[in-house]
């Protein structure tokens, strides 16, 4: 199904390609005549957007739960890690596009919304040429996805624990010490705190934004640090287990507050995106600002849950 | 509401053999509340200027204006809700929808209002009243006379309340016993204040008019 | 809350809209919902005897040791020196070593298989059902016994105490009394499994003392499977070393690998689904281009139409799906999956008859709506935007 479906991504893309480009070529220069045909087009455009939309963010869990599966036919495999280095080369990249692409298709979503709010279409050059932008990324995910499938082999591969718990490690070995557990478990909620702050302020002022921008990239580098070093053994009650694909999959909170926190560290690129495209009248801009502040505060709330399950799972790992 | 338009032109088959100046430079000014009569010989461009001003077709030049507000410009998704909230019509082959009721044809434009089935039979049921339709009211509209199913379509175009009523030929498909009890209907919602907007040949319609013009050629030649 | 209820109700007046088209474009609903259903039908049938078989195969691979080691000679297995025992029985962690003496017979045109056992020394594992339905299990010192599987027991009508006759190699008859019955969770065992002493089978098979067909190693530790495996395979290279969790997979992936070959075929069917819908679809009348037309005059936007088209689809998808993973059940518990099963099984080895196993989870069940809606939807795109991007104009000056 996972084949089945990215195909169906990739043609609904290629079909509507030479769509938005007409309408992106076309648009300025036409008269209000031929603007209501390309608005006709446009429509297919927008359809086939948030079916394409639909589909990955379907197939984001179809993906994990598709390789999950595969991990009886790969030798030495115990877990996703296993699987994904049976094919590194392509699996890995996949892995981060199912993250990337989701946020930019939001991110289209609402641009799309604020045009359909305003009464000229005033932002359909800016959506084309964004949908223009995006769509090779389209392509390589669904193509990707396609050649994983087709070029999936059962070769041998060493188990997470050998290659994630076993020395020598990236992180350095006194972060697994109780000063360094404290003083991770300490950056991680400043950091958390600091951005849920920033979003929450940020619907008052503007600096708020960009540093909510700032604070994503090592936001999620923590947050990364953290599953693998501090909520992986304890979660799990594994000491020295630190493969996040094992924590993903066997503790359901862990993938409540992972998607929590995607959602909020992605909100910050999402209204750069609708600030930088989404401005072009005064009409518009009123319309961008409040689809910012509703996304704002929904990202705020993602990540006051998002933190306190860590803190209840951490809570009751610990006692 | 007002309407008007500024040097509007629609033309068919643009740039090809078969062109055709469908409306040319038509300047007009519709004021509220008026009953405002188009005339003119067939293939004169009647029916596409009540189009452009019903905003079901865009204009090849030229500009539309509600309450100084020019729509000609507005997406199809605005203008569309301009028509859904602004604007009943009544067409000349009524297009009526033979798989419905009477009742179900004439609350349609409520389908989009968010109004639930029994507010809509309530609300078509009360017009249909007015009409004198109570005793047609589950009919399939196949079963209605020609002039029952003509005045369907006059409920259809007010069961929104709309400001401004559009229409063309309403009296060329009924006979004369019909076209009294349209003229009639028409002369209430004149009382009511409602911006009419009729083409018609019918002289006795044509008396109810406030303000007139007459199209040649797609040219407003008089108003 | 009062505006939200009124927004939604838009949507649900477009739902009956949608559904009152479905009745009226009949001929068109029933070429699609058919054509679909059908698809998934195969689709269903196979999905739900795979999972069933690799849910077997899972239960049957619990019935295995921790460690089964087979001789290999020439690349093929041959019978084990018991000497093996006893240099395995050495490793650390290993807390015994028992040999296992089995093979096939044909009975009746099928295979079963025959297989000795240790009484007392093999263990039956606590998590895969084994009861005694009748009878009492074997006892280490009767001679010529045997304990079936209810359902084989069922096929050829035995009984505690009835005598079992079964042929060797050189088609001289063994005599074997039925001295119980089992039941368990794995079908396939019920059905084709006969239990006899290790000494008698070594005389039905003609295996000498020294030799076992494999032997079975348990583990102290579950933990250090995977190490005693290692150790094994390092000091009897000749050995094949097969950890249950490594039967598991395979047998797993074996049903897996089957399922997706057929499933191929589905692909197929599938796409002839799309095209169908897509050609019905595209079909519009002139009466529905002008019913679109009328719809978007009075105040029906664009998007509007394209909801009511996609309802249209997601209904028929429904539907559809419905009917198809419905039949697929009837097909696979009623009828027996003709023709799917045999391919399922492998038309290799001649099984013998037991109840197919099926298993309906709910995540098949999901797949199975997804694979009917998204193509359907996809299908249905391009005919529902030219549909929804009628002129309004049409209503004022007809088509």
């Amino acid at each position: 199904m996972n084949l089945l479906l990215s195909i169906a991504a990739l043609v609904l893309t290629l079909i509507v390609l030479d769509t938005a480009l007409r309408i992106f070529r076309r648009w300025k220069k036409s008269d209000e005549e031929e603007r209501y045909e390309l608005e006709k087009d446009f429509y297919l455009t927008f359809s086939a957007v948030v079916i394409v939309l639909g589909i990955r963010l379907f197939l984001v869990p179809l993906y994990f739960w598709t390789m999950q599966s595969l991990i009886p036919a790969i030798p030495g495999a115990m877990c996703l890690w296993g699987v994904f280095n049976a094919l590194p080369e392509l699996t890995w990249p996949a892995l981060l596009l199912k993250f990337l692409l989701p946020a930019m298709y939001i991110g289209w979503l609402l641009l799309a919304q604020i045009n359909s709010e305003c009464k000229t279409n005033p932002l359909m050059r800016n959506l084309m040429a964004l949908f223009l932008l995006l769509s090779p990324l389209l392509i390589i995910d669904s193509a990707v996805d396609i050649l994983i499938f087709f070029r999936m082999n059962p070769v041998e591969v060493s188990c997470c624990s050998n290659a994630i718990d076993v020395g020598p490690r990236p992180i350095p070995m006194w972060i697994g010490t109780v000063s360094g557990q404290t003083l991770l478990i300490l950056v991680f909620f400043a950091l958390s705190t600091i951005f849920t702050a920033s979003l929450i302020l940020a619907l008052r002022w503007r600096i708020f934004e960009q540093i909510s921008l700032m604070l994503t990239l090592p936001l999620a580098g923590t947050l990364v640090i953290a599953i693998t070093e501090i909520l992986t053994p304890w979660l799990l009650h594994l000491p020295f287990h630190h493969c996040p694909f094992c924590l993903l999959f066997q503790n359901l909170s862990s993938l409540i507050f992972t998607s929590l926190f995607w959602f909020a560290l992605a909100t910050p690129w999402i209204i750069l995106i609708t600030k930088k495209l989404g401005r072009k009248t005064d009409e518009a801009r009123g319309i961008e600002l409040r689809l910012r502040n509703t996304t704002l505060t929904y990202s705020g709330i993602a990540m006051i849950i998002a933190m306190t399950i860590i803190l209840v799972d951490l809570s009751i790992a610990m006692t | 509401m007002s309407i008007r338009t500024a040097n509007l032109t629609k033309i068919y088959f643009k740039g090809l053999a078969n062109e055709v100046v469908a409306v040319n430079d038509a300047s007009i000014r519709i004021d509220d509340h008026t009953f405002f009569i188009v005339t003119g010989p067939s293939g004169s461009g009647k029916t596409t200027l009540l189009s452009l001003l019903g905003l079901l077709t865009r204009p090849t030049k030229g500009k539309i204006f509600y309450q100084n507000e020019e729509v000609s410009s507005y997406s199809d998704a605005w203008q569309t809700k301009i028509r859904k909230q602004q604007i009943g019509f009544i067409f000349q082959q009524y297009n009526l929808l033979p798989r419905f009721s009477a009742w179900e044809n004439a609350s349609l434009p409520l389908m989009c209002h968010n109004t639930s089935e029994s507010e809509r039979k309530k609300q078509a049921t009360e017009i249909m009243h007015k009409l004198g339709l109570e005793k047609r009211i589950e009919f399939r509209v196949s079963l209605l006379s020609g002039g029952e199913q003509q005045r369907v379509a006059i409920a259809r175009a007010l069961v929104t309340n709309p400001k401004i009523i559009i229409a063309d030929e309403p009296t060329a498909s009924v006979d004369d016993e019909t076209a009294a009890s349209i003229r009639e209907i028409f002369k209430t919602l004149k009382k009511e204040g409602k911006t009419i907007i009729v083409s018609t040949h019918d002289h006795a319609l044509m008396k109810e008019g406030t303000t007139f013009a007459a199209l040649k050629n797609g040219t407003v030649t008089n108003t | 809350m009062k505006n939200r209820s009124r927004r939604f109700q838009e949507h649900i007046n477009f739902l009956n809209y949608a559904m009152d088209s479905i009745f009226t474009y009949k001929a068109r609903s029933i070429a699609i919902v058919f054509s679909l259903m059908i698809a998934l039908m195969v689709l269903g049938s196979i999905a739900f005897i795979s999972d069933g078989l690799t849910k077997e195969a899972e239960s049957s691979a619990n019935f295995a040791p921790d460690i089964t080691i087979q001789y290999l000679q020439a690349g093929r297995q041959v019978a084990i020196p018991m000497e093996y025992a006893q240099q395995i029985s050495q490793i650390s962690y290993v807390s015994k070593v028992v040999p296992r003496v089995w093979g096939y017979i044909y009975y009746h045109n099928r295979i079963y298989t025959v297989m000795g056992i240790d009484a007392v020394k093999m263990p039956i594992p606590k998590d895969i059902g084994f009861v005694m339905v009748s009878g009492k299990f074997l006892q280490p010192n009767d001679n010529q016994t045997a304990v079936v599987g209810n359902y084989l027991a069922k096929v050829f009508d035995l009984e505690t105490n009835d005598i079992l006759v079964l042929y060797d190699q050189s088609q001289q008859p063994h005599n074997f009394t039925v001295n119980g019955i089992f039941s368990m969770d794995v079908n396939l065992y019920t059905s084709d499994l006969i239990l006899i002493n290790l000494n008698d089978s070594r005389n039905f098979f003609n295996v000498s003392a020294e030799e076992a067909t494999d032997l079975c190693v348990y583990v102290e530790d579950q933990t250090q499977t995977r190490y005693v495996a290692q150790q094994i395979a390092q000091s009897s290279p000749d050995a094949r070393v097969l950890t249950r969790e490594a039967l598991k997979d395979a047998l797993v992936t074996t049903y897996g690998a089957r399922s997706g070959f057929v499933s191929v075929v589905w692909y197929i069917l599938l796409l002839s689904v799309i095209l169908v819908a897509w050609n019905q679809a595209s079909a519009v009348s002139e009466e529905a281009r002008e019913e679109v037309g009328i719809l978007k005059a009075l105040g029906f936007s664009t998007s509007n139409i394209l909801e009511i088209r996609l309802l249209e689809a997601l209904i028929l998808g429904f539907i559809s799906a419905s009917s198809g993973i419905f039949l697929s059940v009837l097909y696979d518990f009623y009828l027996g999956a003709p023709v799917i099963r045999d391919f399922m099984l492998g038309w290799a080895a001649v099984y013998p008859s037991f109840p197919l196993p099926i298993l309906i989870s709910f995540s098949t069940m999901l797949t199975l709506y997804a694979v009917a809606l998204f193509p359907l939807f996809v299908g249905s795109l391009i005919p529902a935007w030219k549909s929804a991007i009628t002129e309004p104009d049409i209503a004022m000056r007809g088509s």
